[in-house]
């Protein structure tokens, strides 16, 4: 984001303002650029890293590569991972609404009530995290012992809209990475959600492949939403062999 | 196979009886359509009034709206601006549309001065329900009310939409409240009140709004598989 633009807006940690992608624990230029706006004024306050496939498909395989190291981490290292990021949003709440403001233009009491409402979720899952629990059922069968375990579906591909920036990516992301699955975030790119990005990736800084990575952000190729692997999942390289979605939009008019 | 989980908007009615507390009503009827300035799967896009209180609905609620006020975001307004100019467009097509089918304008219905991504809040009455805003997400600040008789009639009108999201029911009677509550096709049902949001509820919709449920415990299972296993000692 310009300096100008978020001293405008009277952000005071410049440490959040972001414009590159997050991928693997590292952040990374994209091959170009995209503009944010603030739809207040028509301004452009800043720029988000446009990635190509290449590299959401790095991306891609980096999740997939952190995929059993996340899985495999007790409940309560997960958990304590997500209850820092809680903390983290929490501490930065007025910088992470003002920038809200500016890049989303909802105004500061709601952006501020959506931050609240977005770290709701991370706190929620940090303590929901420690408990996928393991179900026995009475058997059936004669001397046979019967239980029914959770266990993490693969990577997760998230795209998140543009009018709830901040709280549709925590749900979904703080739900996935308390489950165990690392988590690919696409949020609509005009929007990039960068507040909660900065504080995923800080949560990230002690183990870098546990957010493992966020945000490519290239446009999808039509304007029309697509099925929630558009983007960073549906990159060309091959179908991954555990994986889920979740996807939050509008479905195209007929 | 991908595991699936998807939210696809909504088109919540918004349900007040005369039994229902009316000021009440139209102060959560107010935040039900015009918070996030009305960019919201939860936001009332079809308000129907039973008519014995309509005129007075009508009265209070354009007279809170037309108070709303409407800036940039940092100046904290009630309203701020849409996402872009599509957005803008499709504020005012429904509502020509729905004053060709005869609605009539109780307030705003034009763009703002606070700039080109700005629309007035508008209270649209009489909106029939053949008009494009009564099926349509509008994404705005956009209020269509519209009158109904009886209990039977209502639920079927809200029910009569590809969406099944949230629905908002205002009335005092709880065994209307029950009946209510199981007749409507949406993943949550909010009576007299509009906030049901939140960590620990499992959210999402029925029919075109979606699959599966975000939030609570539910939303982590969403990311998780069952593996069953049956073992003997020997």
């Amino acid at each position: 984001m310009h300096a100008a633009a978020a001293a405008r807006a009277g952000i005071e940690d410049a440490g959040l303002l972001r414009d590159r992608a997050l991928v693997a624990g590292a952040w990374i230029a994209g091959t170009g650029t995209l503009a944010v706006t603030d739809p207040a004024t028509g301004e452009e306050i800043g720029t988000i890293a446009a990635l190509s496939g290449e590299q959401s498909g790095e991306a891609v395989a980096a999740a997939d590569r952190a995929f059993a190291d996340w899985a495999g981490r007790l409940p309560q290292e997960r958990s304590a991972i997500l209850r820092r990021w809680f903390e983290l949003m929490t501490e930065a709440r007025e910088d992470l609404a003002r920038i809200m403001v500016l890049e989303q233009g909802k105004p500061l009491s709601e952006a501020r009530g959506e931050i609240d409402y977005a770290a709701s979720f991370v706190e929620f899952y940090a303590e929901e995290a420690k408990r996928p629990n393991i179900e026995g059922v009475t058997s059936h069968l004669p001397d046979a012992e019967v239980e029914l375990w959770l266990e993490p579906a693969g990577v997760a591909a998230l795209v998140t809209p543009w009018n709830f920036p901040s709280a549709m990516l925590t749900r979904k992301a703080a739900a996935a990475l308390a489950a165990g699955c690392p988590v690919l975030a696409h949020p609509r790119p005009r929007r990039p959600s960068r507040r909660s990005r900065s504080a995923c990736s800080r949560s990230a800084r002690g183990s870098p492949r546990a957010c493992s990575t966020s945000s490519p952000a290239r446009r999808p190729r039509s304007s029309r939403p697509g099925p929630p692997t558009r983007g960073c999942a549906r990159s060309r390289s091959p179908v991954r062999p555990r994986s889920g979605g979740s996807f939050t939009g509008s479905r195209p008019r007929r | 196979m991908k595991r699936l989980v998807l939210e696809l908007g909504g088109h919540a009615p918004v349900i007040v009886f005369a039994d229902a507390d009316l000021d009440h009503a139209v102060a959560e009827t107010l935040k039900a359509k015009f918070a996030t300035s009305g960019q919201d799967c939860l936001g009332a896009n079809r308000i129907y009034v039973e008519r014995g209180i309509y005129d007075a609905f009508a009265a209070r609620f354009t007279e809170a709206v037309a108070a709303l006020s409407v800036g940039p975001g940092l100046d904290d307004p009630d309203i701020g601006p849409l996402m872009n100019a599509r957005a803008v467009e499709k504020q005012a097509a429904h509502v020509r549309d729905a004053v060709e089918q005869g609605a009539r304008v109780l307030c705003g219905g034009e763009g703002h001065a606070a700039g080109d991504l700005f629309y007035a809040p508008t209270v649209l009455a009489d909106v029939p329900d053949t008009a494009r805003i009564m099926a349509e997400e509008t994404f705005g600040p956009v209020a269509p009310l519209t009158p109904f008789d009886d209990e039977a009639e209502v639920v079927a009108r809200a029910n009569a939409s590809e969406y099944g999201l949230v629905a908002y029911v205002h009335s005092l009677d709880p065994r209307r409240i029950y009946r209510l509550s199981r007749a409507l096709q949406f993943g949550m049902v909010a009576v007299n009140r509009t906030k049901v949001t939140g960590a620990p509820i499992p959210f999402g919709g029925m029919k075109q709004s979606g699959l599966g449920r975000e939030g609570a415990r539910r939303g982590m299972e969403e990311f998780m598989e069952i593996k069953y296993v049956c073992r003997d000692w020997r």
